[in-house]
């Protein structure tokens, strides 16, 4: 067998395959057990980014005692093991800790997700420098820029194959279980090769576990009825949305998204308060448009109002699916369903509502932010006639909002301020946002009373319209006017939802944010100029690709297979990037000018970004080279630096993608979660520019370019 | 430096260095709001009164109020989060600083035998003693009053207050009264004297000689029997049981009109078999009359990933506790439930026909029903 040759190339790309893919899953699996937000996102691709990267660093020490002919078979052999054994970790740790049905607590996540992560993620990066090491025998010219681009190779496979490619056709689990299946039996076989019958024999039963292992038991289901027990799980899908599931508990039907209630049957009180204390400000025939929510039940309600029609719009077209088959909703002329992104929706010409009702998840998302911005707000004026009302809820303050809850109202109420000349809040079983050009009225029980409409809760008997008007009064009092107002460009509302979210855990936001600058500090000052360059421009790459997902997500709301196709193309460009640069001259001026590729294309991003964000098409379809230019910058500066390297390749390799990837990481955890709503694209593209600028000037003045140039 | 001023000069250097600008107002105010914090300190202010039940133990000041019984050393804070121990001596920091006033219907407590159709005037302060995995108001019941914003409302004021909104009753509740006592008891003393009643609404988790002081002043008591099982108290709520059941006792012998809730968990505290053995030991201890109140969960908190309470099962603890000898059960949270409703245990009649917090027909003469003349107990009237 050779011992270089085409085997390590090979190994590269299935290495990249598998791990991206890893993350795929254990993304679906943060999404499900920690309601995964932007900031618990952000600490995952910290934690896996940042891991790695120690585990390349790590590996130098000992790579050279692994015989090197051992070394392909037992990084496949690692393939084989690790990635299931961090998937289960991920599955069921949160069960052995949290108790049925809560939030797991940050702190339990934080460790967890260490625990969990670090075995995979150190191996992964030791695989690395292991490659390099086989690589470097193989004749290759460029060894350390090799293992980068076939690597990026391998991740742009595993995107495009976990993300899209196979999406409708097979679950991701059982995709990576294959994949892992695969790489452990190549392993046995070219342990056996090489005399060594006892490991490749002890691979095998793993191989089999993982091949057969799912057809005998389903890890979602299992864990579904830990999580819940009791209820009957009626259908269960994973979808680009997340996981759908629906059960059954006494006489409600529940859809569960991603292991959160999303639709509840038989919810009267929720339902009225959400339909009525909107319809009674416009009574006349109605005219409305519902987004989200659960049809079967509001439907019925604004049918009650005569000579109302109402439109119901719903993104998710697999959750379209499972209403219509387990929560039928009522066939009326009166009413239309419709599929489709709400804010293209509201674009159209034909919409002229009286009322607009959003049900929304809470802003913690960028995905779900995007409901609660002020273009949404504009485009759902320009979508409503002038007396309309538009309806958004937020959950119920209760009897008490704290200084977080506070902040996440006053910013919300602030952005429909600007764009309405009357705001109400209604603190009830939800906190009722009202907005509109025309007055608005705050004895709801009186309004039903006039408008004739039966109803069981929202009423004179449960709603007590002047204590309504008192708590109205004392919430809308105790609410600040100096907030940032909360936009595509600068998710203010969301960072204000991560705070009072992190306040159930009595955690404070500034400790991750502190975590991210400490370890900032300590780079700069322990790495050399060179590698100062690397960091900097993974740090810049990682915020170029952040911020695409972003401006995709917020501007076309979840396009799940287009992230996935933007993932890839970023892949694609690195890739692309380490290939070229091992052919180009070795010149400060290549070097310099990749990295001003990649500051120049993360300005250009953010100047296309409100161009997107208001639907051009033009400026979307300037996003893509952007995109794969920035990364193939990123990608090259890392193969030049790696051939400026000294005579020890595999050290000099391995130190520069722990840099690499700890600028990533620094970069995920700040940039999503902090930065991006803190300070808004533009400003967070300014720095970013302006860190690869730092970075590029504090590299080139390393002595290795004179040694170099004098070479 | 204080967090919030090393924030704001890292954010003002990166963004002087980046672009040769001030932070603007806007992102200085952001700044400000990430960085801030409350840290409870031992200072004393003007809502700190010296706490009642207390001993002096050689490792600090051992807090005799709740089953926690705290051992609290100087400057050391106990786990209600509002009883500080500043020089040798306990403090309660609760005392005059309500963070949440609000007028309620007495229904919402609920009380349903207890001055009906009259409104509450209902004060909380910031602590609890046990920290439940759903709770409702855990934004003050899980901090310092040090972290909430709080009215200056010294327990005349209360009294003055309840009386202008025209109510009957003042109800301590929301978070724990138990944690802000010396303010309730101080408050209730008053509101006796000049007529308005008080209501305790509370989790029962108190010691006994404060509860046998607390009765001489309190007129009605909701108490929260969360479930009957050691283990759940444990996990649930980090408190246990058999306190609570001591307090149900002890309210009912000293004569404080006494309603009972017990909320409905799916998964947690739904076993039929659970809420049987506890009706039974409801009645086994005189209680048969304390009104029942079966409440439906509604995800909140940390137990968000749960579903409500499915109606059926309601109906099911109802049943089960009509079964073993309860004579008032009601269901909560339902609205338009028949289970709303009294009905005389007696003759089985309906007798006061509810509709959320109105009473749409009420059939009781003298606090008797009318059909068959039970007395039927409750304080029906000021
Ligand atoms: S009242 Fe507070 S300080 Fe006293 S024992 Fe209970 S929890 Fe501890």
């Amino acid at each position: 067998m050779p011992q270089g040759g085409d085997a390590w190339r090979g190994t590269t790309v299935l290495a990249g395959t598998i791990t991206a893919g890893t993350q795929v899953v254990l993304l679906r699996e943060v999404l499900s057990a920690f309601l995964g937000n932007e900031l618990i996102i952000g600490v995952l691709f910290f934690d896996w980014l940042a891991l790695t990267g120690i585990g390349a660093l790590l590996a130098r020490r000992w790579s050279s005692r692994l015989p090197l002919f051992a070394i392909v078979p037992c990084v496949l052999a690692a393939l084989c093991v690790f990635p299931p054994l961090t998937f289960a970790g991920f599955r069921f740790l949160p069960l052995l800790v949290a108790p049925p049905g809560s939030m797991l607590d940050i702190w339990l996540f934080l460790a967890g997700a260490l625990l969990a992560l670090a075995p995979l993620c150190l191996v992964s990066g030791a695989i690395f420098t292991l490659l390099i090491r086989v690589s470097t025998t193989s004749g290759t010219s460029n060894p350390v820029g090799s293992v980068y681009a076939w690597e990026a190779m391998g991740s742009l496979a595993g995107g495009a194959l976990f993300g899209f490619l196979l999406f409708d056709i097979i679950p991701s689990q059982d995709l990576l279980l294959i994949l892992c299946a695969g790489a452990g039996l190549s392993g046995a076989v070219l342990f056996s090769c090489r005399r060594m019958r006892s490991v490749a024999v002890a691979l095998l039963p793993v191989v089999l576990m993982l091949l057969i292992g799912r057809s005998v038991w389903d890890a979602d289901m299992l864990t579904f009825a830990l999580r819940y027990p009791g209820h009957t799980v009626l259908a269960h899908r994973e979808t680009p949305f997340g996981l759908l599931t629906v059960t059954r508990l006494g006489e409600q039907t529940m859809v569960y998204a991603n292991n959160v209630p999303l639709l509840i049957s038989g919810n009267t009180s929720a339902t009225e308060e959400i339909v009525h204390f909107a319809l009674v400000q416009r009574p006349h025939s109605p005219k409305v448009l519902i987004a989200g929510g659960n049809p079967a039940e509001l439907v019925p309600e604004v049918l009650k109002y005569t000579g109302s029609s109402v439109r119901c719009v719903e993104e998710n077209p697999w959750l379209r699916r499972a209403e219509r088959e387990f929560l039928p909703f009522p066939e009326n002329g009166r009413a239309t369903y419709v599929e489709g992104d709400l804010r293209s929706i509201l674009l159209s010409p034909s919409g002229h509502y009286d009322v607009i009702i959003i049900v929304a998840p809470e802003p913690s998302t960028l995905q779900s932010n995007r409901t609660y911005t002020r273009e949404f707000v504009h485009r759902a004026r320009l979508a409503l006639t002038p007396a309309g009302v538009l309806c958004m809820l937020l959950p119920s303050s209760a009897e008490y909002a704290g200084d977080d809850a506070r902040r996440v109202r006053a910013i919300l109420r602030n952005t429909l301020a600007d764009q309405f000349e009357h705001v109400q809040i209604l603190p009830a079983g939800h906190d009722v946002f009202l907005a509109s050009d025309s007055t608005l009225r705050t004895d709801i029980a009186g309004g039903i009373a006039e408008a004739g409409v039966p109803t069981t809760y929202v009423n004179p008997y449960y709603v007590q319209d002047d204590l309504l008007s008192e708590r109205s009064r004392q919430l809308e009092a105790s609410l600040g006017k100096d907030t940032p107002r909360n936009s595509d460009a600068r998710p203010a509302l969301m960072l204000a939802q991560l705070r009072y979210w992190l306040r159930h855990f009595a955690m404070e936001y500034w400790i991750p944010v502190l975590t991210g600058l400490i370890i900032v500090f300590v780079l700069f000052v322990r790495t050399d100029r060179m590698g100062i360059g690397v960091m900097t421009a993974g740090c810049g790459g990682i915020v170029l690709e952040l911020m695409v997902l972003m401006i995709v997500q917020v501007s076309f709301g979840n396009v799940y297979k287009m992230s996935g196709g933007l993932i890839a193309l970023y892949m694609a460009g690195m890739g692309a990037g380490a290939f070229a640069a091992g052919r180009a001259a070795l010149a400060p001026r290549w070097y310099a000018g990749m990295q001003c590729c990649l500051a120049l294309m993360l300005l250009l991003a953010a100047w296309l970004q409100p161009g997107i964000s208001s639907g051009s098409t033009p400026g979307m379809a300037g996003l893509v080279p952007c995109l794969f230019l920035g990364s193939f910058g990123a990608g090259a500066v890392f193969t030049l630096t790696s051939r400026m390297a000294a005579l020890d390749l595999v050290a000099s390799g391995s130190r520069l993608y722990g840099y690499d990837l700890l600028g990533s990481a620094v970069g995920a955890l700040l940039v999503g979660p902090l930065l991006l709503p803190l300070l808004g694209v533009q400003s967070v593209a300014n720095a970013a520019a302006g860190l690869v600028v730092v970075g590029t000037v504090i590299s080139l003045s390393s002595p290795v370019w004179r040694v170099h140039e004098k070479a | 430096m204080k967090k919030r001023e090393f924030l704001q000069l890292c954010a003002c250097g990166a963004m002087g260095a980046l672009t040769h600008k001030p932070v603007p107002a806007g992102l200085r105010a952001e700044l400000n709001a990430l960085a801030s914090s409350h840290p409870v300190d031992d200072e004393l202010w003007k809502w700190s009164k010296e706490a009642l039940f207390v001993e002096q133990t050689p490792d600090g000041v051992h807090c005799l109020k709740c089953p926690n019984s705290c051992t609290i050393p100087a400057g050391g804070t106990g786990l209600c989060r509002n009883r500080v121990n500043v020089r040798g001596k306990l403090y309660s920091i609760a005392y005059g600083n309500p963070c949440a006033v609000h007028v309620d219907p007495i229904e919402k407590k609920p009380l349903f035998h207890f001055l009906p159709s009259t409104r509450a005037f209902s004060i909380a302060a910031a602590g609890c003693n046990l920290s439940c995995l759903n709770c409702q108001n855990w934004q003050i019941s899980q901090v310092s009053p040090k972290e909430t914003d709080n009215e200056d409302l010294m327990p005349r004021a209360v009294v003055d207050a309840a009386r202008r909104s025209a109510s009957a009753s003042i109800a301590y509740t929301y978070s724990e009264p138990t944690t802000f006592y010396e303010y309730a008891y101080d408050t209730a003393e008053i509101a006796r004297r000049e007529g308005i009643r008080n209501v305790w609404k509370s989790n029962g988790y108190i010691e006994e000689a404060p509860l046998r002081k607390l009765c001489r002043v309190i007129d009605a008591a909701n108490i929260d029997l969360k479930s009957f099982d050691e283990g759940i108290y444990g996990r649930l709520n980090a408190g246990s049981l058999a306190p609570v059941l001591r307090t149900l006792r002890i309210f009912h012998d000293m004569g404080v009109w006494l309603e009972i809730t017990n909320l409905v968990i799916p998964g947690w505290t739904d076993d039929l078999a659970m809420i049987g053995k506890m009706c039974a030991w409801l009645c086994s201890n005189g209680l048969d009359t304390a009104p029942l109140h079966f409440s439906r969960f509604v995800p909140l908190y940390k137990l968000n990933q749960l579903p409500p309470t499915p109606v059926k099962k309601l109906e099911e603890a109802h049943a089960v506790a009509l079964k073993e000898g309860m004579k008032y059960v009601y269901i909560g949270n339902v609205p338009g439930h028949s289970a709303e409703h009294t009905y005389c245990h007696h003759c089985k009649k309906l007798i006061v026909e509810r509709r959320g917090y109105a009473i749409l027909q009420n059939r009781m003469k003298k606090s008797c029903c009318e059909f068959c003349g039970e007395p039927i107990p409750g304080r029906w009237q000021m």
